[in-house]
């Protein structure tokens, strides 16, 4: 039982906290009041602009002295809504969103602008040596809250530094950040910051992801041409990197027409060309992926800056060795290595390097493929990639069996298979150590070739692998033929071709 | 000068969280029964904004100082990069540089262009390896001992373009070497790792954590480390490791919690009789819904309202 005057308390308590629960407009008002009284109210909102601020800064803010910062920081601190660290406080993410809301809001706009513009001055530290910079991203952050157009370019460039360093946490950050201003962007800032999450999920390979992002982007009329073409690119990467090449094909051929009809597209063109060039080749129609991609490369030619001349180079460089244009292909691949070596790009060498062996190999140029075969061998090592490696060896070895190195060729081969072992790629392995009993026949390497070969046909009996067990024992057969095959080898053959019937009539 | 004034209020403020702190008790048992046992080497406590996450953290931490265990925290912000690059190197500095010489080094390496071997970095790749200092002219010391004197690292966040390595290699290669120097330092005592805000982590770091750093904490290859994450995420769907994860959503607070929490917070400062604070305590968890800020925030504006400072 509670007495009058207790009564009476609860319900002026009540009374109390109902004011400032009220929905509306001005509740962030009566709340911030309603704690701190309206003279430290005002600067308490303030408070919410930025993300945290230090006693320094809430001195600019509420245009203080030292003694009033002072007091200020030390009453701020002691609030339930307001979190804190060593050296800073923020308003607590509860209190601060709808605080953050009602500053949007068209009534508060001017001194919006104005707390913005003295935030994007007080954000002035230069970036730190270690290329960190998070003054960069708070001006960016306070741009946008005072110039809207100058932040979200602030905002891209940004966002395509980071993602160019692949720094993807950072531009998911980047991302979070401009998202603050979701209600007050304009539907192509929205369609941006859309497009930017679809590349970003694109890059991770998130493919489920980045699809209904990017298309949503592609089919938004509201959004200019070329942020539109550019997002149908994506879309069709991403369905030909999810084996949906066919439609990737259709909705590109609708790019092309798109770009052909809209002249301020112009600059996105040799993108579509570029994919579209490699939905052909993934298709096989390389006559159509040559003709595409030479397209696409004076297109990317024209537009310098920002293109990937390298990657449009390398993948006509593999169309023409499909067509055997093998110079034109050289070519092709070494034009790529140079761009690629004057941008620093070590990562993407190790492929094209390997592209440009093979296509050496063709031209029967032994020392050069081997010498190119070598590095790209190295610098797939320094990357750690297993499969590459294994692919080079086995490219390698041939270049060395040309040369009549047998030695260096088997164990190159030899390496290939272990490498296929290693990651689990047992076709693969078969490949090398089939070649390697090419190499060993031809070095007469009579026990050392039986031996593998037994092994070869137990595993692929074992493994059901009819081919890889017909092929070994046919060239079991080949090595006894030349060199005379003791009694047990034929029993093997026998016990092969046997296997292989047996396995085929099943 | 500002920073002994902002120490000292950020230092009072969370003396007076602790003293203010009510219920939780079901969670604190909890936290107990993953420093004291095997079993359970994660804890992951999950609840909207102004639940009382951080309030609760704080008791951990302080429960850790108590034990006398190791700690180290880090928190996601809107602002700052904690990708896996900069949660390892913060959790090293937080928990002593000693035996984190191989990481350091290797890190100094993948970014770094005017990097000079400190030891002999040898990558181990399948297939094949990156002898970082072989050749390397290191006068007056040989390569093994001067391990101790790797302290820190430049700290720089931009990975060399110069070396082939992808970034997923980096990150593999630095985490076993991180993982390595956790596991070393652990033999001589318990770790806990706090890990809060996840909510504003990215996912391509929360998938780091869970599937690289965390994964010999759950296959109990880590048998001294604990991990806490707090943060509105809950933990990834997988009933593997559901059996190694201990769970935790802060619930509201009841009535009892909230008369507890005024009479802390107004002792000394308002005569209240009982049975009225025990009224007030209604009307806070009717109009509040129990939500722990918005308590504080409510007992915040009656002080005010009172005259008396918070």
């Amino acid at each position: 039982m509670t007495g009058d005057s207790d009564s009476a308390a609860l319900a002026a308590f009540r009374s109390l906290l109902k004011d400032a629960a009220q929905p509306g407009t001005d509740s962030p008002v009566l709340m911030t009041d309603g704690i701190v009284g309206p003279a430290a109210g005002a600067l308490l909102r303030r408070c919410a602009i930025p993300h945290d601020f230090d006693r320094a800064l809430l001195r600019h803010l509420g245009d203080l002295d030292e003694a009033q910062a002072d007091v200020r920081y030390a009453q701020f601190a002691e609030l339930s809504l307001m979190q804190i660290s060593d050296s800073t406080l923020s308003v607590h993410e509860r209190w601060r969103q709808p605080l953050w809301r009602w500053w949007l809001d068209a009534a508060q706009r001017s001194e919006f602008v104005a707390l913005n513009e003295a935030l994007v001055e007080w954000f002035a530290a230069p970036a730190t040596f270690t290329g960190e910079d998070p003054a960069a991203r708070r001006r960016m952050f306070h741009l946008i809250g005072c110039r809207q157009d100058e932040g979200m370019q602030v905002f891209e460039a940004q966002f395509r530094a980071a993602r160019w360093r692949r720094r993807f946490s950072e531009c998911t950050l980047l991302l979070r950040l401009a998202h603050e201003y979701d209600p007050v962007l304009h539907p192509r800032e929205r369609a941006l910051l859309k497009y930017e999450e679809g590349k970003l999920a694109s890059d991770l390979r998130e493919w489920e992801r980045s699809l209904p992002l990017l298309r949503a982007v592609a089919e938004d009329a509201d959004v200019d041409s070329q942020l539109r073409i550019n997002a149908q690119v994506r879309v069709g990467h991403a369905l030909r990197m999810t084996g949906r090449a066919p439609e990737a094909l259709m909705l590109l051929k609708g790019a092309r027409e798109l770009v052909a009809a809209e002249p301020a597209a112009a600059p996105s063109g040799w993108r579509v060309l570029y994919e579209l060039g490699e939905v052909y080749r993934d298709l096989g129609r390389v006559d159509d992926a040559s003709e595409t991609l030479t397209a696409a490369l004076t297109g990317a030619n024209d537009d310098e800056e920002g293109s990937d001349v390298a990657g449009v180079l390398n993948s006509l460089g593999t169309v023409q060795l499909k067509l055997l244009e093998t110079d034109k292909a050289i070519s092709s691949f070494q034009s790529s290595l140079d761009h690629l070596k004057r941008f620093g790009d070590a990562v993407r060498a190790g492929g094209v390097l390997n592209n440009l062996g093979l296509a050496q190999l063709e031209r029967c140029n032994w020392k050069a493929a081997e010498a190119t075969l070598a590095e790209s061998l190295q610098s797939k090592r320094a990357a750690g990639d297993v499969l590459g490696q294994a692919t080079t060896l086995l490219n390698l070895s041939k270049a060395q069996a040309a040369q009549e190195l047998l030695q260096d060729a088997c164990l190159s081969a030899e390496e290939a298979a272990a490498s296929y072992e290693t990651v689990g790629d047992a076709p693969g392995r078969a490949r090398a150590r089939l070649a390697l009993a090419k190499l060993l026949r031809r070095g007469k390497r009579r026990d050392e070739l039986a031996a593998l070969l037994k092994a070869v046909i137990a595993d692929a009996e074992a493994a059901g692998d009819a081919d890889t067990a017909a092929k070994a024992s046919a060239e079991l057969a080949l090595s006894a033929s030349k060199g005379g095959m003791p009694w047990w080898g034929w029993v093997l053959v026998a016990v092969g071709v046997v296997i292989l019937l047996v396995i085929l009539l099943n | 000068m500002t920073e002994v004034l902002e120490g000292r209020v950020a230092r009072a403020r969370r003396e007076r969280l602790l003293a203010q702190f009510v219920d939780r008790s079901a969670e604190m048992v909890l936290f107990a029964q993953v420093l004291d046992s095997n079993e359970l080497p994660i804890m992951v406590v999950s609840a909207d904004a102004g639940m009382g996450k951080t309030s609760l953290m704080m008791r951990m931490v302080h429960e850790c100082a108590l034990r006398g265990l190791l700690k180290a925290e880090l928190e996601w912000s809107s602002l700052d990069v904690l990708d896996y690059m900069s949660v390892m190197r913060k959790l090293r500095d937080s928990l002593g540089v000693d035996h984190f010489g191989a990481f350091t080094d290797l890190i100094s390496y993948y970014t770094d262009t005017k990097y000079t071997p400190r030891l002999d970095i040898n990558v181990n790749l399948q297939g094949g390896s990156v002898q970082v200092a072989g050749g390397a002219q290191i006068s007056g010391s040989s390569v093994g001992d001067i391990a101790g004197v790797v302290l820190r690292d430049n700290m720089i966040v931009v990975q060399r373009p110069d070396i082939n390595v992808p970034i997923e290699m980096r990150r593999e290669q630095l985490t076993q070497r991180f993982l390595q120097g956790l596991k070393g330092l652990s033999a001589e005592r318990k770790v806990v790792l706090f890990f809060s805000v996840t909510e504003k982590m990215s996912e391509l770091t929360y998938q780091w954590l869970w599937e690289q750093l965390l994964k010999p904490v759950v296959d109990g290859a880590l048998p001294n480390v604990r991990a806490i994450l707090l943060g509105q995420r809950s933990p990834p769907a997988d009933q593997d490791l559901a059996a190694f994860v201990a769970h935790a959503q802060l619930k509201p607070l009841g009535v009892d919690d909230i008369d507890a929490y005024i009479a802390k917070r107004i002792f000394g400062k308002i005569e209240v009789s009982d049975e009225r604070r025990r009224g007030m305590a209604e009307i806070m968890a009717d109009l509040t819904n129990g939500h722990p800020l918005e308590v504080a925030s409510a007992v915040d504006k009656y002080l005010t309202k009172n005259g008396v400072p918070l």
